[in-house]
């Protein structure tokens, strides 16, 4: 009765530069369930984008690779796809957004062709070639941009606009996994308000599970189901919305985003950041990778990395401070 | 009247207009009327295309205004000569939004900062400068071990304090901040808009502060104006503007926000539809009319007049009283 969609396993991905491995995403796990939304938060540099693109295998092949770890998407491990299954996949069970629709656009290529092209290429239900138009006209008029815009170029639309035409071209084959990576960064926010809207409501129509990768928390406060918080690489805390965004039972670093975000609701004086920088991927420090910068380390904290430890099922603080107040992992 | 010792920068009907060809003008900052107070912070919020980082620069003149006054400590700048504004530069400065792109990537980090110091010739000798220089690093939290480093050997937030430390040098009264930590992630930008606080605490600073963040801007301003399509529909006290907001466009981008707290989850976002039109030679008439859900046939013919509905709360819109 599994309704277990994808399931990310202890996945490691590293990079080659200069000979040396450069580990960007270090032991990630999680689960996305059919119609839920998963959130990635996490600063620049957390490994959030390349664990994105990891499970579209999208990763530069010459120089990435994943050492350890499985992406399960219905029971089947994408990395052990053959290319050509793999695209198979591709755009058509999982789609992606991506950040920037000026640059994620062919801007020589009508706006509708290019959601066509994506329903040519896979065409599970044989349509022909006016069933293919009238698809793109629904999935237009789906994301509020009217049919008859279908001929003009990227360049005559708002940002806006193109990022919903993005969102048409992830949505034609109706995936069942989207994968947005920082979908409304690049707006303004009454357009980002329009957009966060569409996608909402078309995850209800379509029943549409999703992986949203941000940095804002108050996108995932308002969009997710549940959340994995990333820092240098690492799932740092994992649990449902409920458990993030309430009780004390989190990682500093969860902390310190809260404390860094001025509040609009409350009065605070001064803002509390976290001092000092997130270490480059290719000089992590030793034992917990967040101990420099965290007020509350410990002489173990210098030296052995935390194990994850739980409150409840689901809800897991990787760091030292939770040894005796959580449980830790039973592996069953 | 104005009571010049209250009020450090004014502008009276700024606008700055820039021909697009074909006899066409785009009206950039089209009438703004602020005023700021000595030792204040003036958020000036807006969406891209509004025309707020024209404003900050036509302010100091950067881009040379088309029409109205700029009143700084009650002297109107827009007459200054070349020489006399260049005199004043030291009492105002600005701080960028890029910390990448607005600094030179051949200067080391000691010698961006005593650029400002040489070139107002503020110091006889250059080692008076760079002892300057030193104070500066300090004030700003820059390590003594970055002094001979490149700017590309820092990191983002690191280049932002040296920008700022630039626009300090010269000791000056009023400080536009362009967007100065949107380029930063959230830990940092925390740090920033600490450090900009402390500063202004310290030594009395007037800042414009230009931001698209509604949560930056409430943070760390006193009075908030509120652009769109090159005009100020709405200029309040902080907290005010989030308690009362008056007009409809401040209204829906309040709404706009997505808050990083489960209780408004379930809120319907109120979602202004349509997009920001086109600021090249605008219709006449309120400038919001055709995304305003309260949009009457006057709002479509006649400007509303920026005018004072209580003390210091300021609005334009017909349909307010």
């Amino acid at each position: 009765m599994s309704q277990e969609l994808l399931h990310v396993k202890d996945l490691h991905i590293s990079f080659k530069a200069k000979g040396k491995d450069v580990r960007a995403v270090t032991g990630v796990d999680f689960t996305v369930d059919k119609g839920q939304t998963m959130g990635i938060v996490g600063e620049s540099g957390a490994g959030k984008s390349v664990l994105g693109l990891s499970i579209l295998r999208l990763l530069p092949d010459a120089t990435a690779y994943i050492p350890q770890g499985s992406i399960e998407f219905k029971g089947n491990d994408l990395l052990k796809l053959s290319k050509k299954d793999m695209q198979k996949v591709r755009g058509d069970q999982i789609s992606m957004i991506f950040q920037d629709p000026m640059t994620s656009l062919n801007p020589v290529m009508s706006v509708g062709d290019q959601i066509i092209e994506a329903l040519r290429y896979h065409n599970k239900d044989k349509l022909n070639k006016a069933q293919l138009e009238q698809r793109v006209d629904e999935v237009m008029e789906l994301v509020g941009i009217p049919a008859y815009r279908k001929k003009e170029y990227p360049h005559q639309f708002s940002g806006g606009m193109r990022q919903r035409v993005v969102i048409a071209i992830a949505l034609v084959c109706n995936p069942e996994l989207l994968i947005a990576d920082e979908p409304t960064t690049a707006l303004d926010v009454t357009i980002q308000a329009q957009v966060l809207a569409i996608i909402r409501d078309l995850q209800k129509k379509l029943g549409t599970a999703m992986v949203l990768i941000t940095h804002d928390l108050g996108i995932v406060a308002q969009m997710c189901d549940k959340v994995g918080v990333m820092y240098a690489g690492e799932m740092v805390e994992h649990g449902s919305i409920e458990d993030i965004f309430s009780g004390d039972f989190h990682h500093p670093y969860t902390m310190g985003l809260f404390g860094s975000i001025p509040n609009l609701e409350t009065e605070s004086k001064r803002l509390s950041p976290i001092p000092g920088l997130m270490p480059p991927p290719n000089n992590l420090p030793e034992g917990c990778r967040f101990h420099p910068r965290c007020k509350h380390c410990m002489e173990i904290c210098k030296t052995v990395a935390p194990e994850k430890y739980y409150d409840k099922e689901g809800h897991y603080v990787a760091c030292h401070l939770f040894r005796d107040k959580g449980k830790e992992e039973n592996h069953d | 009247m104005t009571d010049h010792s209250k009020y450090l920068m004014e502008t009276r009907d700024l606008k700055t207009y820039f021909p697009v060809g074909q006899g066409k003008t785009l009206h950039a900052v089209d009438g703004i009327n602020l005023r700021i107070p000595r030792g204040q912070t003036l958020g000036v919020v807006g969406e891209s295309g509004c025309g707020k980082s024209t404003l900050g620069r036509s302010i100091l003149r950067l881009i040379e205004p088309t029409d109205g006054q700029i009143l700084m400590d009650g002297v109107d700048i827009t007459k200054l000569k070349r020489s006399e504004m260049r005199k004043l530069r030291t009492d105002m400065q600005i701080i960028f939004q890029d910390p990448y792109s607005s600094l030179d990537p051949r200067m080391t980090i000691e010698d961006s900062i005593a650029e400002p110091l040489l070139v107002n010739k503020i110091y006889k000798t250059k080692a008076e400068a760079y002892a300057r220089v030193d104070e500066l690093m300090e004030t700003v939290g820059l390590a003594q071990r970055n002094a001979s480093l490149f700017p590309h050997e820092i990191s983002g937030g690191l280049r932002q304090r040296v920008g700022i430390a630039r626009a300090l040098a010269t000791n000056p009264k009023f400080i536009v901040c362009d967007e100065p930590v949107s380029a930063l992630d959230v830990s940092i930008q925390a740090q920033i808009l600490n450090l900009l606080m402390d500063l202004q605490e310290q030594m009395g600073l007037t800042y414009l502060f230009i931001t698209h963040d509604l949560s930056v801007v409430k943070h760390i301003s006193h009075n908030i104006a509120v652009m769109y399509l090159g005009q100020c529909v709405e200029m309040a006290p902080s907290n005010e503007i989030f308690r009362e907001p008056k007009h409809p466009y401040t209204q829906a981008l309040l709404d706009a926000i997505p808050t990083a707290s489960l209780a408004t989850r379930e809120r319907e976002l109120k979602i202004i539809r349509g997009e920001v039109a086109s600021p090249i030679d605008p219709a006449p008439g309120c400038r919001f009319a055709a995304r305003c859900p309260y949009a009457t046939e006057r709002c479509r013919t006649e400007n509303p007049v920026f005018r004072e509905i209580s003390p210091d709360h300021w609005v334009a819109c017909h349909e307010v009283q």
